[in-house]
């Protein structure tokens, strides 16, 4: 069974200033989209052109295994980057052109939890989780965007947690569920707690997005069209404490 | 001996560490930092004899823009850290008035390799061959 996220846009009747809002957020969605993009790939056009250097200066016939190994390693994963990156993207003008689909099926969301953070324990062997799951709590919706909205709050924990611990809660207080992920990173001011969230809803100039990520944003979608909500404690310099709350009554 | 070529990068490891590595692939020192904030408190803590030669820092970092970490810098050390050379990082050309810093070079990304090494070999230079270029 599918259901299809109501949207606040209208199909007729668009004023010019509606309009010309719409085209301001294409044209920042596209500074900021090929701005995220450079960054991988000046990693990845560095390490080719390396690469390529230590071939055209190298007089021996062979190379240093662990040196070329190391290099193309990186490449593959700034290459993957990128990928996920377009996927973002791709995701974002989905949802802004309300063409986000989601499924409604009955699936286990502790399992889910278990899953996405079995994937963080490989990517990032050196980080620190502790972690709290309530086992078996069913939920109806789209399982692979709910994937997805754990698995953006857990990567911007451990990209501003500042390597130390995180902690991770599952719990369940009668029809609602909570995921809770608390880092003690750089923390984020009152000005940037509104910014993560409403991306593109808010005129923020091109120049001043600095890198922030379009992750939250996404899940944030993602929760809102299940009738949830994602909210944000923080101090700065402190740590952060993001808290996706679900109600298994609220799938529409 | 040369002073090493600083390099902040927080917004990706990778590009912080495959800088250093073309760098160090051509006996270029390197002293990777990994964002502004960092920076200040090391490079404040340093005599002047072992300030690097030059500073390349990136523009997108969170905590403190690549901009606001020069601007800092120059202000709070203007006599002496704050004259060093700085290549600034980013991924679209700037306005005029938003970089009018003097001694400031840009890096438009992606990086460029023969570039980055042209620019290292201005402040640090090969102790075999000063004329060389990529």
């Amino acid at each position: 069974m599918n259901f299809i996220k109501q949207s606040a846009l209208p199909k007729e009747g668009l004023s010019i200033e509606s309009l010309m809002e719409l085209l301001f957020y294409r044209e920042e969605f596209l500074t900021i989209a090929s701005h995220e993009l450079k960054t991988p790939l000046t990693a990845l056009k560095l390490h080719a052109q390396v690469f390529k250097r230590n071939s055209i200066k190298n007089t021996v016939t062979h190379y240093e295994k662990k040196q070329v190994d190391a290099l193309v390693e990186q490449m593959e994963s700034q290459a993957n980057r990128m990928g996920k990156l377009v996927d973002a993207m791709i995701d974002i003008s989905r949802i802004r052109s309300n063409q986000m689909h989601y499924l409604k099926e009955p699936f286990n969301l502790s399992e889910t939890v278990n899953s996405v953070l079995k994937h963080q324990f490989i990517e990032h062997p050196l980080q620190q989780f502790s972690v709290k799951l309530k086992e078996n709590i069913t939920f109806i919706g789209d399982k692979k965007r709910i994937e997805q909205v754990f698995s953006n709050v857990l990567d911007n924990a451990v990209k501003y947690g500042k390597k130390l611990p995180i902690e991770v809660k599952l719990t369940q207080r009668k029809e609602t569920i909570f995921f809770s992920v608390t880092d003690l990173g750089y923390g984020i001011s009152e000005k940037d707690k509104k910014r993560i969230f409403n991306y593109f809803q808010r005129a923020i100039p091109a120049s001043e997005v600095s890198g922030i990520g379009l992750g939250l944003f996404i899940a944030q979608e993602i929760v809102q069209a299940h009738g949830g909500e994602i909210l944000v404690k923080s101090d700065i310099a402190k740590g952060s404490t993001f808290k996706v709350v679900l109600k298994k009554g609220n799938a529409p | 001996m040369n002073k090493p070529i600083c390099i902040i990068d927080d917004d990706d490891e990778d590009v912080r560490s495959v800088m250093c590595y073309a760098l160090e692939f051509e006996d270029i020192k390197t002293l990777p930092l990994e964002n502004g904030i960092v920076a200040l408190e090391y490079l404040s803590k340093l005599s002047p004899k072992d300030y690097p030669c030059l500073i390349v820092v990136d523009y997108t970092m969170p905590g403190m823009s690549g901009i606001d970490f020069i601007k800092t810098l120059r202000n709070e050390f203007p006599e002496s850290l704050g004259k060093i050379p700085i290549a600034l990082v980013t991924a679209r050309i700037p306005d005029k008035n938003e970089y009018d810093l003097e001694n400031l070079k840009i890096l438009i990304k992606p990086i460029d390799l023969s570039d980055f090494l042209n620019l290292a070999r201005e402040y640090y230079p090969s102790p075999l061959n000063t004329h060389s270029s990529f």
